[in-house]
């Protein structure tokens, strides 16, 4: 009975922390939402994605490639739910509730310790970086489900001898490579930590070279994709520590050895693997919800857990066991990739981390709540344990529900939705809709509002795919997508401008339709016609 | 320079000052410890020099004497000191955070207005402190401290020391965490000269690990750490 009674309020605390306002929180599908949203649509509707590519398995997005799992995986959500917030973000809604339960499987299978799996699901569910994650439509989070689904059935297949189940963690783990490009790097590092770990119990069974041989297999395609785009601007090529200019600049120094060189890289990499590991980062302002200078930030993890963390990695033996080669090697592998990685700390690249972290943070917590049972002073303490959690939990749900979506609508491109939301209804009053794509104070983003407007307006993906590319915008169906400069602007009657608020025209002859604030009031767009 | 004769003291302090130590190989290990930047640093003031010296008098006491009078007073001591040689502004000056206050108190209209100041008020201070103690613990700025091979001897250490049922255990953490928070008090922290002061605790923990630390695991860490800091290349 207590059993299911935890297993009910994890369910609800879970569901409730990934769901609860999913449309406005965070404020409006990011870049890469809207870019998966898209793709997702258009691909559900003409089997090609925004640039016209047949079904790819590495999607074209913003300069960049994207992995295609996420964007397969909110199809069905797309077609059944039509384009919103809550479509693209399902899956990784899906993947996030079910990464609690698993992860708590996964330290059962470990461990054989119930109250220790436990803690984990909960700890998991309270946890700020994966709650944000799982409610945006997340690479990374999906990956993280994968991975954590995988080393489920692996352990669990070599527990209980069903070697099917650890044929069938090797396919979870290849997935994993669709899913997100930081798991290129650490899917194969942690396939050989687990084949070389578990060598004996795998070699019992020669059926595990089945799984080995699908794993393999599920890596040609990316593989080919790979060497297609080598030389390119896809991801894996632009965001590697030798795009840093510090470090271009360094190699290029003829007056430099090659040994200097290397100390270069080196340094740049330990200094990057070193901030991911920087408690500060890990337990404090990690999250940057807020303004980078504001104290009211909230880490990875919920800060009372730092103590458990310490504690936790001196007890890794005392409650996994055999396990805790694996753990340790775990846990120094997870930041490995996103430190090879240029343009600063990035959580997305760095979400695997969480599943040893918490397995270091279980740990610790169950010593000291054992450690409390036995002594009567301690015993009242871990009630004030107990509450400096909630209180730490209960703070970064007013801070994530309340203050994050008022102060972030510009890192999310607020505004186009609502713009969409306008043109809608009155899209056949306009023989052409002519939109800025700057925005931001002095303008100083650029916008992707080719994406949201035919996005939230449901445009027949065919439009984009006739699209006409000029100089710097684009042109598809009525839509242009161009800077305005007011002066030089031929101005006609039934033409929709949108421009953003800091673009105010002089003339006075325009009519403004519409003023569209962000969450703080702050004005971000204007719609106006001649 | 105030490190080398600490180093030597606890060394032959924990093979109970026998002679015939200088001749052992081991000995060469303590070469590692040379050019630990930590140990390199020293104040302007002479006073502030001579804090290591009364934090390794209160170890010897302790460790000699089991006293808890002399331990609440070590650790009063390490506060005192850690309060001394950073008195510059504390984070409980800064106008930024108090603006913090005030401004998250007039945007959170999602609660009504007399909750406000239970959840945006001056405990934000002690959080921002503890974050900032935090930041301490990274990799890079213990091994910028430290060098990179003494942080497995370190870890060793505290687990060795931590085993250990005396008032030393408790003395040698203790300092340490006291330390670390009074590191995270000033607006600029300065690890270094904190640190400083607890130089013969962090020399107590890895020497204490010295005779059960793999060799040759050290020795790899040694040269990559001289490899690694050998140039200014700072990223």
């Amino acid at each position: 009975m207590k059993f299911k009674l935890i297993i009910f309020f994890l369910v609800i605390l879970t569901i409730a922390t990934r769901s609860f306002r999913i449309e406005t929180v965070p404020p409006n599908l990011s870049n890469d939402e809207i870019s998966i949203a898209y793709d997702a649509y258009s691909v559900s509707r003409t089997l090609r994605d925004e640039h016209n590519h047949f079904l790819p398995l590495s999607f074209q997005s913003h300069g960049t490639y994207k992995a295609p799992l996420a964007i397969y995986l909110a199809i069905p959500s797309t077609i059944i739910l039509g384009n919103s917030e809550l479509s693209v973000r399902l899956p990784s809604i899906l993947a996030g509730f079910l990464t609690v339960f698993l992860l708590g499987a996964l330290i059962f299978e470990l461990t054989k310790n119930r109250t220790l799996a436990f803690l984990g699901s909960f700890i998991l569910a309270v946890t700020p970086v994966h709650i944000h994650y799982s409610r945006m439509a997340t690479e990374a989070n999906i990956a993280l489900f994968l991975v954590v689904l995988g080393l489920y059935l692996f352990f669990y297949g070599l527990n209980h001898t069903k070697y099917f189940a650890t044929i069938i963690s090797f396919a979870a783990f290849g997935l994993s490579l669709y899913a997100y490009h930081t798991q290129w790097g650490f899917t194969p590092l942690l396939v050989f930590l687990l084949l070389f770990f578990y060598r004996k119990e795998l070699l019992k069974q020669k059926l595990f070279l089945i799984g080995a041989g699908l794993f393999v297999l599920l890596l040609i395609p990316i593989f080919v994709t790979f060497t297609q785009n080598i030389g390119t601007t896809s991801r894996e090529n632009t965001q590697m520590i030798f795009q840093d200019p510090f470090v271009i600049g360094q190699l290029s120094n003829n007056s430099i050895n090659i040994l200097q060189k290397f100390q270069v890289v080196l340094k740049t990499f330990i200094s990057n693997y070193s901030n991911y590991n920087n408690p500060q980062y890990i337990f404090f302002k990690g999250m940057q919800l807020l303004g980078e200078q504001d104290p009211f930030q909230v880490g990875l993890f919920l800060f009372p857990f730092l103590i458990s963390f310490f504690v936790g990695l001196f007890l890794v033996k005392k409650y996994f066991g055999a396990h805790k080669n694996f753990i340790y090697s775990l846990l120094i592998i997870s930041p490995l990739v996103p430190a090879l990685t240029t343009g600063g700390m990035n959580n997305p690249r760095n979400l695997i981390s969480v599943a040893p972290i918490i397995l270091i943070i279980s740990a610790g917590s169950l010593f000291i709540w054992e450690s409390f049972r036995d002594n009567k002073f301690l015993k009242f303490l871990k009630w004030g344990v107990l509450f400096l959690i909630s209180i730490s939990f209960f703070y970064f749900m007013v801070i994530y529900y309340g203050l994050f979506p008022i102060y972030s609508g510009v890192n999310y491109q607020y505004g186009y939705k609502q713009i969409a939301e306008y043109i809608k209804p009155n899209y056949n009053e306009f023989e052409k809709i002519i939109i800025d794509p700057r925005f931001g104070e002095t303008n100083r983003y650029s916008g992707v509002p080719h994406l949201y407007i035919p996005y939230f307006t449901n445009l027949d993906p065919n439009q984009l795919l006739r699209r006409k590319d000029i100089k710097d915008g684009v042109i598809f169906d009525k839509y242009e997508i161009r800077e305005i400069n007011w002066n030089l602007e031929n101005l006609k009657p039934d033409y929709l401008y949108v421009v953003p608020n800091s673009n105010q025209p002089e003339k006075k002859d325009l009519q403004k339709l519409l003023e569209i604030n962000l969450p703080n009031n702050q004005p971000a767009f204007d719609l106006y016609t001649y | 320079m105030i490190a080398l004769p600490i180093v030597l003291f606890i060394y032959f302090w924990l093979n109970n000052f026998k002679i015939r130590e200088i001749f052992k190989p081991k000995i060469l290990l303590l070469l590692a410890l040379l050019p630990v930047p930590i140990f390199a640093f020293s104040y302007q003031k002479l006073l502030f020099n001579l804090f290591p010296l009364l934090t390794l008098l209160f170890l010897f006491l302790i460790v000699r004497f089991e006293s808890k009078v002399v331990f609440v007073f070590g650790l009063i001591f390490i506060l005192l000191a850690g309060l001394m040689v950073n008195n510059g502004d504390t984070i409980f000056m800064r106008s930024d955070i108090a603006k913090a206050i005030s401004q998250h108190q007039l945007d959170a209209q999602f609660l009504p207005f007399k909750l406000r100041p239970l959840f945006y008020n001056g405990l934000i201070y002690f959080y921002f402190l503890l974050g900032q103690t935090a930041n301490f613990l990274s990799l890079k700025n213990l091994y910028d401290l430290l060098l990179l091979a003494n942080f497995y001897p370190l870890i060793l250490g505290i687990i060795l020391v931590a085993k250990k049922s005396s008032l030393i255990k408790y003395f040698l953490l203790g300092s340490l965490a006291i330390g670390f928070l009074v590191m995270g008090l000033p607006v600029s922290p300065s690890s270094i000269s904190i640190l400083f002061i607890l130089i013969p605790v962090i020399i107590y923990l890895i020497l204490s690990s010295f005779e059960k630390m793999n060799k040759k695991i050290y020795l790899g860490f040694f040269l990559l750490s001289l490899f690694i800091q050998l140039n200014n290349f700072n990223p």
